[in-house]
């Protein structure tokens, strides 16, 4: 625990930042001391990706000072920053998939031998010692991507501290780590901080930062709220300084017991029966009824996911039945079959599920060209079929031909749920809806697919966030290794009861 | 996260634009912003090419605005444009078609091969009946339409890049082309010799002048219609623009593909015809660089080669710019002839490379 009377490693005084006459950060003072855990927590826009992006020299163009050890630093460029002893680890990882472990290690500075070929011996002990020091143990000569998500983090974590990084800046580290993996992340930043590496934790998940900082420092609308002590924060308080105003009981997501309603009467609108697939599913069944909003909760990598996929005919089962209305049944692996018959799906990943280049009325109207505007498309009858929808799902701004990917990750997520209000939804399939979003947009993209679930919608919601399962689902299955494991219907559950299962 | 927050900047900053163009605030806007309002650089750096060229030409020829190479830039512009047309269909899905240059042989060479047989192009039957001639007009494009959907399908089912299965398409086509027209010059139905020079003759005082050029004209706007107006065409900006998107919001890919393929195909076939129209003779060697010329004219309008950017408007504004550049070229005189090959790649290099940096430009800040 770093004291106020050791000088800072790192002092950043008044930084700020425009694009283009709009403040993204201003006046901002942050002190990090060596083997400090720094948390920065903020919703989305407060300012914490462009400090950290000041941080990693993307953005040079800045006011205020950065002072290292006293002395004044100029974070000119990626390199500028690397060489001064940052290490930035985004959340989707840079390494390189097809190297082995140690060519990672090394990546760029690889050892020569004396005839200036590659020197593997070396690289390979080396790359070996340095991740046991740090408790990782994997074989250095597999290949980087036969390792889950977490063990591929931390060995760029011990990347950036082999080539000497004294600042290591973690952004979102645990959002698609299990929270097994999250536990080894922690031990791996207990240990770094006993080695005197200041670590910035930047995340959504407010446990984790109170769990694992000694110090938070909250952002907001591009301003400092307040740099505190972990330990005289609860996530209370967190999340009221984020948000400047304190929060309804009801926001907070469900942090005790969830009492389940009654098992729907209603015949079921889905049955899928005996679903198999190649990466992973075993003889899955479920159904789910009108109105009813079947949760499918598992840790990462647990198939939920990917079952919400099959059901939307992204990927193809090899064995299983798909029936709609206990009748018809849907082609598998087809998803023209699925979308024409108002079966859905709002994937996490806007990058995936919208053309970001184009227009936003042209990713709402995407799928119900047909229906709704007819043959001959014009870009005036397509803005005004959008825009009352997008006042429906509370886009902002409104303005149908705005470019997609200008706006916010939750506003985009509220265009990709318009394009499917645009015809009749029949089931609507979540995968992980609100990854990445702060805890506004969070609750006006519930809150929609709450009132699409009372319009008898049959909603089926794939998530590895325990509160947004029990918030919003009436039923929950909970999936382990591509199985169904327990079901939770008709009765009181809480977040232990569900990770218990999982 | 690092996107996210990407997108939050741009989100910003077009708020920003978006305010000053509305309010025509006139002090925190460099003067060339106001004067383009909406337009982006990207958008209008193929055209100050265009008019760079044509100055340029201007001053060096003194001959070059006058109505000969006006007259010259149409007739060699429309083939290029008609085979652009489709291309610029196929580089927006975000795929190539390498088989045009050689689709455009073999539909010219079974026209000329189906004329010389059944059309009566030898010299014994001189007055070809109306059906036969339809024949030859017909069936060549109706081929290549085959040919197309084929490389398509192909390319869809073998999850290849259609990269390889139109070089292999192209083969074909060209092998195809050898084997019918036995590398023999073969004549075609005199109607596409008019097409290709004087205009087609409606009545013995009346030609309709620049017939291929009206033709491609039509094309090109029948492309820009289809592209702009109907579903397909913005079917075709998804799939191109994200084709995981695009088949998540319950588009067949697969099918825009192959229609684009197919759609390709058949522009390079009618190519192939008004080509050999304006040699008034089908050979094995014609359009030998039309697949090059073809993609070199719709990337320097602006289509983007990985999908998604591009219009016919563009394509219209890279044919002039190609066609232009060579018409200019011959027409100064000082300039060694074997030297107009290196000049014209020069040139070209040179646009290309101005246009993709403001387009990158344009796209980051």
């Amino acid at each position: 625990m770093p004291t106020v009377e050791t000088a800072p490693l790192l002092e950043c005084r008044g930084i700020g930042k425009q694009f283009g006459g709009v403040t993204a950060l201003s006046g901002v003072d942050f002190s990090l001391h060596a083997g400090e855990v720094h948390g920065v927590v903020g919703s989305n826009g407060a300012g914490k990706s462009t400090l950290m992006k000041i941080l990693a020299g993307v953005l040079p163009d800045h006011a205020g000072a950065i002072l290292l050890d006293g002395q004044a630093a100029r974070l000119n460029n990626p390199q500028a920053a690397l060489s001064l002893g940052f290490s930035m680890v985004y959340q989707e990882l840079s390494g390189v998939g097809q190297l082995s472990v140690a060519e990672n290690i090394f990546l760029g500075r690889q050892p020569l031998t004396r005839l200036r070929t590659i020197d593997w011996r070396t690289m390979r002990t080396h790359a070996q010692e340095h991740l046991a020091e740090l408790g990782i143990n994997v074989d250095v000569q597999q290949r980087l991507d036969r390792y889950p998500l977490g063990v591929r983090q931390m060995v760029e974590i011990a990347r950036g501290v082999h080539r000497g990084a004294r600042i290591v800046i973690l952004d979102e580290p645990t959002s698609a780590l299990s929270p097994v993996e999250a536990q080894r992340l922690f031990e791996l930043i207990a240990l770094l901080r006993e080695k005197g590496v200041a670590i910035v934790f930047i995340s959504h998940f407010i446990e984790d930062v109170l769990a694992v900082c000694d110090r938070v420092t909250v952002l907001r609308n591009g301003e400092l709220v307040e740099t505190r002590s972990a330990a005289d924060l609860d996530k209370h308080d967190v999340i009221e300084k984020m948000l400047g105003h304190r929060l309804k009981e009801s926001e907070l997501g469900y942090e005790g017991r969830v009492e389940l309603p009654p098992r729907t009467t209603e015949p079921p609108r889905l049955i899928a029966r005996a679903i198999n697939t190649k990466t992973a599913h075993k003889n899955i069944d479920l159904e789910v009824a009108p109105g009813e909003c079947l949760g499918l909760y598992g840790f990462a990598g647990a198939g939920h996911q990917e079952l919400v996929q099959v059901l939307a005919g992204v990927i193809r089962p090899t064995m299983g039945t798909i029936d709609l209305d206990q009748q018809q049944s849907l082609p598998l692996g087809s998803t023209n079959d699925a979308v024409r018959r108002g079966v859905v799906m709002v994937p996490a990943d806007r990058a995936v599920s919208l053309f970001l280049d184009g227009q936003i009325y042209q990713n709402v109207t995407i799928a119900h060209l047909r229906n709704r505007i007819g043959r001959w498309l014009t870009a005036g009858k397509e803005c005004k079929a959008t825009a009352p929808l997008l006042r429906r799902v509370g886009c902002r701004p409104p303005d149908p031909r705005m470019r997609t990917g200008a706006l916010s990750g939750g506003n985009q997520q509220k265009v990709a749920l318009a394009r499917w209000l645009m015809g009749p939804i029949r089931v609507l399939l979540l995968e992980e809806p609100t990854r990445g979003m702060d805890v506004g947009a969070k609750e006006e993209v519930m809150q929609l697919v709450a009132e699409l679930k009372d319009e008898g919608v049959a909603v089926v919601l794939a998530s590895s966030e325990p509160e947004l399962v029990l918030a919003h689902a009436d039923r929950i299955l909970v999936m382990r290794r591509g199985e169904i494991v327990h079901e939770f219907a008709g009765q009181s559950v809480d977040k232990a009861d569900l990770m218990q299962h999982a | 996260m690092r996107d996210e927050s990407g997108s939050e900047v741009g989100d910003r900053r077009n708020s920003v634009s978006e305010m000053s163009d509305e309010s025509k605030n006139a002090n925190n806007q460099p003067l060339y912003r106001q004067l383009l309002g909406r337009w982006e650089a990207a958008d209008v750096a193929p055209l100050i090419s265009l008019a760079v060229l044509i100055v340029f030409f201007s001053i060096a020829a003194p001959g070059f605005l006058g109505w000969a190479s006006l007259s010259l830039i149409l007739k060699q512009g429309s083939i290029l444009l008609v085979v652009s047309v489709g291309l610029t269909f196929v580089l927006l899905c975000a795929e190539i078609d390498l088989s045009v240059g050689m689709m455009a042989v073999w539909a010219s060479s079974l026209c000329g091969w189906l004329f010389h047989y059944f059309g009566g192009g030898n010299a014994d039957t001189p007055d070809p009946s109306a059906a036969a001639v339809a024949l030859c007009l017909l069936a060549p494009p109706v081929t290549c339409l085959l040919l197309g959907f084929c490389a398509g399908a192909l390319t869809v089912f073998s999850r290849l890049p259609s990269f390889i299965i139109t070089l292999a398409m192209m083969f074909i086509a060209e092998g195809m082309a050898l084997y019918l027209t036995k590398s023999k010059k073969l004549n075609v139905p005199e109607v596409l010799g008019q097409l290709g020079n004087q205009g087609i003759e409606l009545s013995e005082s009346f030609k309709i002048p620049y017939s291929n050029a009206i033709l491609a004209g039509l094309i090109l706007f029948a492309g820009h219609l289809v592209l702009q107006h109907t579903r397909f065409g913005r079917y075709v900006y998804m799939t191109g623009g994200n084709r995981e998107a695009a088949r998540l919001a319950g588009i067949r890919t697969g099918w825009v593909v192959i229609a684009c393929l197919a759609i390709c195909a058949v522009t390079a076939g009618l190519g192939g015809l008004i080509n050999a129209g304006r040699m008034t003779s089908a050979t094995a060697d014609q359009n030998k660089d039309l697949l090059l010329s073809a993609v070199a004219c719709v990337v320097l309008g602006g289509t983007s080669l990985f999908g998604g950017h591009g219009s016919m408007g563009k394509t219209l504004i890279g044919v002039l710019t190609y066609t232009s550049l060579y018409v200019g070229l011959l027409q100064i005189d000082w300039i060694d002839d074997l030297a107009r090959q290196l000049l014209t790649g020069v040139v070209l290099l040179g646009a290309l490379v101005i246009n993709g940096v403001l387009s990158r430009q344009s796209n980051s800040t």
